[in-house]
């Protein structure tokens, strides 16, 4: 077998296998009045002794540029993960996040020192708010769980302040594993309903769960499937008729933005993922952010404080006596916020549009291109993202796993596999706007060629990667979780 | 770049973030289908969108125009003196780590679920949780929560897991963003929160000892604490509480290149924010929470784990572990519902701590404190001012008493072009004219000559 992919590979040893005494790698600016160490500090506080490595400069970086080489990342190829939108990161947000003032801006300063900034988060507010169809928003949730997490305290808070005690949270068996995770940290029950044949809601199993005690139905739409939710009005119907708030998981608007809003479907609440719709870089696993937008009605429970504009001021608007309080240290992830805000000024509304649009029509072309070998299991069509099956491979002993490391080696991200739950070794594909049709075709081409390939080289993948295939199980039965409790060589 | 049409005055989309633009038609034909509207034939007509109301689309060089006019706007460290702290504090951040955090194979990947060509990230950050595991002086260490606020949160929760007990003790001095913060966290979970008394700025082990009880699972403590003292009690606690009580440790991580790990006076759990650790403060965020906790725990711990073991070949390699601990795995029965963390700030802080090393670390350490004590001593030589504040030991930051009102005492500040400091008064209501005053290495002497002036005119300008 011979592929056209071959990671780097460095026996890079660890930051404390390559320290030798008496470097350093950084100045330090020079003071005089240097007091003795001792009376620095309370009796029986002083440390005793410190281990930290010593490099000099050059050898951090070099040590740093080995491991980046030694990673994939949307910059290096395509990264179709299903529901983690892993668009391509522009490179003038960076350098606006970067500015200087922005970096050196202590979050309690006074508001008249940072108007500027006050002014970019007041415009992401109301362009969120825009494209969501909502009334208001709050940028302080730091990431899509903690958004999830402030929607149903303010649903709590909601449903409280009528005198009506709601404590269950309906959410369908595809829904992301944050759903159910922040019900409960919310202080809710957890009512799962199984999905109907096609993949959408099921209608009747959601009537027979709502009820005086349900505070919310949390979907995703498009579903993790992909699939447009086809009842979302009759759905919308029995949540309201059942006195329960409607929650959009924002997870999937790159496949809606400027084609339908949610507001208009009827939902009260919902977060955005600005890693995600709105191009932010996913950090190796954060950091992101999650703003929560709402209905009129639910406005005042937003946490503090919220930017607003009084003329040609903007404030800190702290005097919020419904407010659910706070969620995060001061006002959410600054740095990330002025990505999406540059994003959405670069893009416009036509620009968001036409994006969602490309984002549809790559994954379709995908769909449309393997899916007589990879099984889609729900027929309906699908958005930014579809989820195929695997699952023919296992006679020959293959698996949704071994597809991912075959891709690997080919030098392509795989998709997310064996979410959602309800398929049989799934693939969810989510390819986003930022691939050329070539890249596309690559993928596809790959994942054909994997399809017809001979079962005796499966186990073997990956090949060309820094490693081959990663023991697991090991790792989690034999937990070594510092460089300290790694055995002596 | 590829644009297209004139709209409205003249300006032109720009979709050079959108490659197939131009390869609708071709796509198109291969899926099968006419138009790309039929792509969403099944979005109901009444549900679709007007077009968006958005201000008209930018170029790069109009967009960075528009920045640097509303950077211009706001004033920060580099134009204004500023002796802010409460957390966040504007520590040099030397150029390597910003150099070596811009590598975009590192930033553009996710969450690694896919080891094999993920070691990178991987290793990067096992390397964080070894660095700050040494430094906490605590087993395990996760690679990261949001920020310090949302660990604390995290840690109660944690405590209650542990040993199913529902009182948890907090400082009476606590910011008020961290107490709404947690108020928020532990609302699901039926947990009471009581507050120990101070004295003399720290916390008072008498009136802790009287709150104890069976129903008690744990404590939370700052070392140092808001007013920026370094607090003996810390010490003496593991002592004072019950063997299944759980005690929280909260540090600022940069004191602890001479301050006693907290695992060393008997923290299970150590929460801290890894700001001052080379992260930008970016009007407060995105920083890191940092979370660590013993190999007894760690089951219980929430947050993403790293672990090293072995590849097919044999090889050293990395991969995510303990995951049946998490949502996407567990759902609703998660130690938390984090995913998306702060992970390239875990990064950052480890890069920071390789770049200081050893001997950079302490000796900064040692420089910061010398700085705070002797900016304290020269603050107490004022006329009306108290520095610190209440007697005993801090790092950087200290508490200030004033004779004046110290709001209008700060406002008189600010209108001379400094911030001297945060009142107290905001999160402390029966702390009445104290204010902390923070410094970095990034002040000079002359700095400190500035704020002394400054000082002294705003008091007299009150009186």
């Amino acid at each position: 077998m011979r592929f056209e992919f071959q990671q780097a590979r460095w026996d890079e040893p660890l930051l404390n296998e390559k320290s030798r005494k008496g470097r350093v790698g950084a100045s330090i600016p020079p003071w005089d009045d240097v007091r003795e160490v001792s009376t620095l500090l309370p009796e029986g506080m002083l440390r005793e002794e410190l281990n930290l490595p010593e490099l000099s400069e050059p050898e951090v970086v070099r040590h740093y540029v080995r491991l980046s080489q030694m990673n994939f990342g949307t910059d290096s190829g395509i990264y179709p993960l299903g529901s983690c939108t892993m668009k391509y990161n522009p490179k003038i947000n960076d350098r606006i996040a970067s500015h200087s003032t922005l970096t050196r801006m202590h979050p309690l300063q006074p508001e008249d020192t940072i108007q500027g900034v006050l002014a970019m988060m007041y415009e992401l507010q109301e362009a969120l708010c825009e494209i969501g169809g909502m009334c208001a928003c709050t940028l302080q949730p730091a990431a899509g769980a903690a958004g999830e997490f402030t929607g149903l305290l303010i649903a709590r808070k909601y449903h409280g302040s009528r005198g009506d005690h709601r404590d269950e949270i309906i959410i369908p068996d595809s829904a992301h594993g944050t759903n159910p995770a922040s019900a409960v940290m919310a202080g809710f029950k957890v009512i799962e309903i199984k999905s109907a044949p096609d993949g959408s809601v099921d209608l009747d199993a959601l009537k027979g769960a709502l009820s005086e005690r349900t505070a919310a139905f949390m979907i995703t739409n498009p579903s993790t499937l992909g699939i447009f939710e086809k009842n979302i009005c009759e759905i919308q119907q029995a949540c309201h008729d059942a006195g329960a708030l409607l929650y959009y998981d924002g997870a999937n608007l790159n496949a809606l933005m400027g084609i339908s809003r949610p507001g208009d479907m009827g939902f009260d609440i919902m977060h955005y993922n600005l890693h995600k719709t709105f191009s932010t870089p996913h950090g190796g696993g954060g950091p992101g952010a999650g703003p929560v937008a709402v209905t009129a009605e639910l406005a005042k429970f937003l946490p503090v404080p919220v930017v607003v504009k009084e003329g040609n001021t903007y404030k800190l608007d702290h005097d919020r006596p419904d407010s659910i309080g706070k969620v995060k240290g001061f006002y959410g992830n600054v740095g990330v916020l002025i990505r999406a805000w540059a994003y959405i000024k670069t893009l416009g509304a036509e620009g968001l549009k036409r994006t969602s649009e490309l984002a549809v029509l790559n994954a379709s072309y995908i769909r449309s291109r393997i899916e007589s070998v990879y099984p889609v299991p729900f027929n309906a069509p699908s958005k930014h993202e579809f989820v195929a099956s695997a699952d023919f491979l296992k006679e020959n002993g293959g698996s949704a796993k071994d597809v991912a490391k075959m891709l690997a080696e080919r030098g392509l991200h795989p998709p997310t596999n064996y979410f959602p739950l309800i398929v049989s070794e799934a693939l969810m594909i989510e390819p986003t706007e930022s691939e050329t049709m070539e890249e596309l075709d690559r993928f596809c081409d790959a994942l054909l060629d994997i399809a017809k390939s001979d079962p005796e080289e499966w186990k073997k993948a990956p090949r060309t990667t820094t490693v081959s295939r990663v023991d697991d199980i090991t790792a989690a039965k034999n937990l070594i979780l510092n460089w300290n409790q790694l055995p002596r060589e | 770049m590829i644009t297209h049409g004139p709209k409205g005055e003249g300006r032109s989309v720009v979709l050079h973030y959108l490659p197939n633009h131009n390869n609708e038609k071709e796509m198109l034909e291969r899926i099968g289908i006419k138009a790309i509207g039929d792509l969403f034939s099944d979005v109901p007509e009444h549900l679709r969108s007007k077009e968006l109301g958005l201000p008209p689309a930018v170029s790069e060089v109009e967009l960075l125009r528009e920045t640097d006019e509303l950077m211009g706007r706001s004033r920060s460290g580099n134009d204004m003196l500023m002796f802010l702290g409460g957390g966040f504090y504007d520590h040099f951040i030397p150029t390597v780590v910003d150099n070596v955090t811009s590598r975009s194979e590192l930033y553009t990947s996710y969450t690694p679920y896919q080891p094999e060509m993920s070691q990178g990230i991987l290793q990067a950050l096992f390397e964080y949780q070894s660095l700050m595991s040494d430094l906490l002086g605590i087993d395990v260490v996760n690679t990261s929560m949001y920020d310090q606020q949302t660990a604390i949160g995290e840690a109660i929760l944690m405590a209650n897991r542990i040993n199913h007990r529902n009182t948890f003790l907090i400082p009476e001095h606590i910011s008020r963003d961290k107490e709404c913060v947690i108020a928020n966290y532990i609302l699901g979970s039926g947990i009471e929160l009581v507050k120990v008394p101070f004295q003399n700025g720290v916390m008072d082990l008498g009136a802790l000892e009287g709150l104890l009880g069976p129903e008690v699972s744990g404590l939370y403590v700052e070392n140092p604490n808001i007013l920026g003292m370094f607090d003996p009690g810390a010490l003496k606690v593991r002592s004072i509480l019950d063997p299944k009580m759980v005690l929280v440790v909260g540090i600022n991580p940069m004191t602890l290149g001479i301050a006693a790990p907290p695992g060393s006076y008997g923290a299970d759990i150590v929460v801290g924010d890894v700001q001052p650790l080379g992260v930008p403060m970016s009007y407060g965020g995105p920083s890191a929470g940092i979370f660590g906790t013993t190999m007894q725990h760690v089951r219980k711990m929430p947050g993403r784990l790293i672990g090293a073991t072995k590849d097919d070949m044999g090889r050293r390699a990395f991969c995510m572990t303990l995951s049946t601990r998490e949502q996407h795995i567990r759902r609703d029965r998660a130690t938390s519902n984090i995913c998306t963390n702060e992970a390239l700030t875990s990064i950052r802080a480890a890069a920071y701590l390789a770049s200081l090393g050893k001997e950079g670390f302490r000796s900064l350490g040692i420089q910061l404190a010398s700085r705070g004590k002797h900016l304290s001593e020269r603050i107490d030589s004022l006329e009306g001012f108290t520095a610190p504040a209440f007697p005993g030991h801090f790092f950087n930051e200290f508490p200030v008493r004033s004779d004046v009102d110290a709001c209008a005492l700060l406002d008189e500040c600010e209108s001379r072009g400094v911030l001297a400091g945060i009142n107290i008064n905001n999160d402390i209501p029966s702390l009445e004219n104290i204010f902390t005053v923070a410094t970095t290495e990034m002040h000079t002497s002359k700095d400190y000559d500035k704020l002394l002036r400054v000082l002294k005119a705003s008091r007299e300008a009150i009186l």
